[in-house]
């Protein structure tokens, strides 16, 4: 069954490092090693007079070495070669050649190629065995996510199908017995629900992660849209007591308001599902401070403490009730806020179960300015 | 009731074709079908229904183009099928003729409610006509509503626009409708009048006006006046 997702953050973080060092190009690490070497030897070529030319050696060595950190092995080594030219060419005399005169200068240009070299290639060495280190560390969670993910799917999928098939079979092969029909087309019905719910939330997932989400703000009556909620969850909601407490003379604001519908829904959708019959939902809606906020409340479990920062990650369920879902519910609402410039807070409440609040920016009208304006004409 | 009412459906899933006939021809409609919509053409000039069905995802022709080339002679109501959060296309549609949409997939028995009304809305359409609607009563030519036989205090723009619904039982009418019709042409993107002003005739008319039966909601694209 479902885990706890906790991972998939790291994963990205991986990934977001991996990219990176592949991000610059191959031809753009030999442009860089080029500049930095040619950099170098300007500055160093206004030092040398009076530091000796041994200390441009130690320079280049260490450029080299820094340069190891970011590029590729081809890129340091061509660092690594062009500076020992350079140094040879421009700073052992005799100058401008690549003659050397003195055999402690051709030791040291020796010695000098052996180390930059070396340096070169076991540093680009362990940083390759990092980056392999962290693909695979990568790739690993990657697996175990797809496959938390794929189990969760393929049962959340297979229960309602399996439900359809075996009711609907059962409907074909009956010949009387009115009454099982009720029963059995009411399991197809339920079953169907949950399905479209599922095919609902995935497919507003990917609406968010394309990126291509933009909410069509129009100026919208919060009441309506409860009311609205309210009605389409009415039959869920005939065993809990539901208070609605819609601030009075709340003005009228912008929101797009499928996509409010979809937030209240989900938010009422979880209360329904985690807070006991009987018990009190509720739903607060007000303005202040040029934002909207809608709060709604249940007397269920709550959020279990250890997971109140993960309730919005996507595939997240903090459940051990068994009460289905794949976890999108509360994703959705983040990112159907989010795209409203807003925020949502989860919280649990002093006396037991759960507030999640939603609070947008957005401007107002007052109804009453609106209604006397038309009134008097 | 003498001859059967007929009903096209133009759609290109065969199953949604299958599962509209049972349906309809159950509930005593006759149904003929069309898979595309060049099909859906000939067969509404061959078979003059009373009500189009007409899938906007069409594999031949854009639905909104069908649905243009079928108003230029067809008066009678047009129903779109559509998927969801398509809002856009939806208004399209109904700003271009259409009387009512429906979202895939849908329930049969409201499928079956917005026929009916749909077929109501055909029957008669004089402006002046009193309307009655549960315990409402519209009279246009007086400008008064009265509910329950009681005069209602109703402001001009609110008795327009009352009328204005009531007179579209069943059909949803876009915000940019709306506004056109009661505002004009200049108010047509001011959806907070709509918003008070409906919200207003709420008040007056709904038994409870956080529960409205009379005047529906219909998410990001307009009001419905119901059944009561």
């Amino acid at each position: 069954m479902v885990t706890l997702i906790h991972s998939e953050n790291r994963i990205w973080a991986n990934l977001l490092t991996v990219k990176i060092n592949m991000k610059i190009s191959i031809t753009w690490q030999y442009i860089i090693a080029l500049l930095v070497v040619i950099i170098a030897a300007l500055l160093c070529h206004q030092l040398a007079p009076s530091l000796g030319y041994y200390f441009v050696a130690f320079i280049f060595l260490i450029l080299v070495t820094i340069l190891a950190i970011f590029l590729t092995t081809g890129p340091v080594l061509f660092a690594s070669l062009l500076s020992l030219l350079v140094w040879n060419f421009f700073f052992i005399p005799p100058y401008h050649t690549l003659h050397i005169e003195k055999t402690e200068d051709i030791l040291m240009f020796g010695m000098f190629g052996l180390v930059v070299i070396m340096n070169g290639i076991f540093t680009a060495r362990v940083r390759r065995q990092e980056q392999r280190a962290s693909e695979a560390r990568f790739l690993e969670e990657s697996d175990r996510l797809y496959k938390t993910l794929f189990n969760s799917v393929s049962h959340e999928f297979r229960i309602p199908v399996a439900t359809i098939l075996a009711a609907s079979d059962a409907l074909l092969n009956s010949s009387e017995k009115e009454e099982m029909n009720d029963a059995l087309a009411h399991e197809i019905y339920t079953a169907t629900v949950r399905l479209n719910r599922l095919i609902e939330n995935l497919l507003n997932m990917s609406r968010l992660e394309s990126g291509r989400l933009s909410p069509r703000l129009d100026w919208c009556d919060v009441s309506d849209l409860v009311y609205k909620v309210v009605n389409d969850l009415k039959e869920d909601l005939k065993v809990f007591s539901l208070k609605i407490n819609i601030q009075d003379n709340i003005p009228l604001v912008k929101f797009d308001f499928g996509l409010m519908e979809q937030v209240l829904y989900n938010l009422l959708y979880n209360a329904i599902h985690y807070a006991p019959a009987t018990s009190e939902i509720s739903i607060v809606a007000g303005h202040s401070k040029g934002n909207l906020v809608i709060r709604v409340m249940d007397r269920g479990p709550g959020f279990p403490a250890e997971a109140l920062e993960n309730v919005f990650d996507k595939f997240y369920r903090a459940d051990e009730k068994g009460t289905g879902g794949l976890g999108l519910g509360l994703s959705i609402v983040k990112g159907f806020t989010e795209a409203h410039k807003g925020y949502v807070v989860a919280e649990n409440r002093p006396g037991g179960g759960a507030e999640v609040k939603i609070c947008i920016p957005t401007e107002t009208i007052d109804m009453n300015d609106i209604s006397n304006s038309q009134t008097n004409d | 009731m003498t001859e059967k009412e007929i009903i096209l459906v133009i759609d290109d899933e065969l199953q949604i074709r299958r599962l509209l006939e049972i349906t309809l021809t159950a509930s005593g409609y006759k149904v003929y079908e069309a898979a595309t919509g060049k099909e859906g053409l000939i067969a509404a000039a061959t078979h003059h229904p009373q009500l189009i069905i007409l899938d906007l995802g069409l594999p031949d022709v854009d639905g909104q183009q069908v649905l243009g080339n079928l108003r230029e002679w067809y008066s009678k109501p047009i129903i779109i099928l559509s998927v969801r959060n398509a809002e856009e296309e939806i208004i399209n549609a109904l700003d271009h003729g259409a009387n009512d949409y429906i979202t895939k997939p849908f329930k049969s028995g409201e499928l079956l409610a917005r026929i009916r009304a749909a077929l109501r809305y055909g029957e008669n359409k004089e402006d002046s006509a009193v309307i009655n609607t549960g315990d409402l009563q519209i009279d246009p030519v007086n400008h008064i509503a009265k509910k329950d036989n009681e005069l209602l205090k109703l402001t001009s723009t609110e008795f327009n626009l009352l009328h204005l619904l009531a007179r579209n039982q069943g059909r949803v009418l876009t915000h940019q409708y709306i506004l056109k019709e009661i505002w004009g042409y200049g108010y047509i993107s001011q959806t907070q009048y709509l918003r008070v002003f409906i919200a207003q005739i709420r008040k007056k008319i709904e038994e409870d006006p956080s529960k409205p039966k009379l005047i529906i909601t219909e998410s990001g694209i307009g009001y419905r006046f119901g059944e009561g």
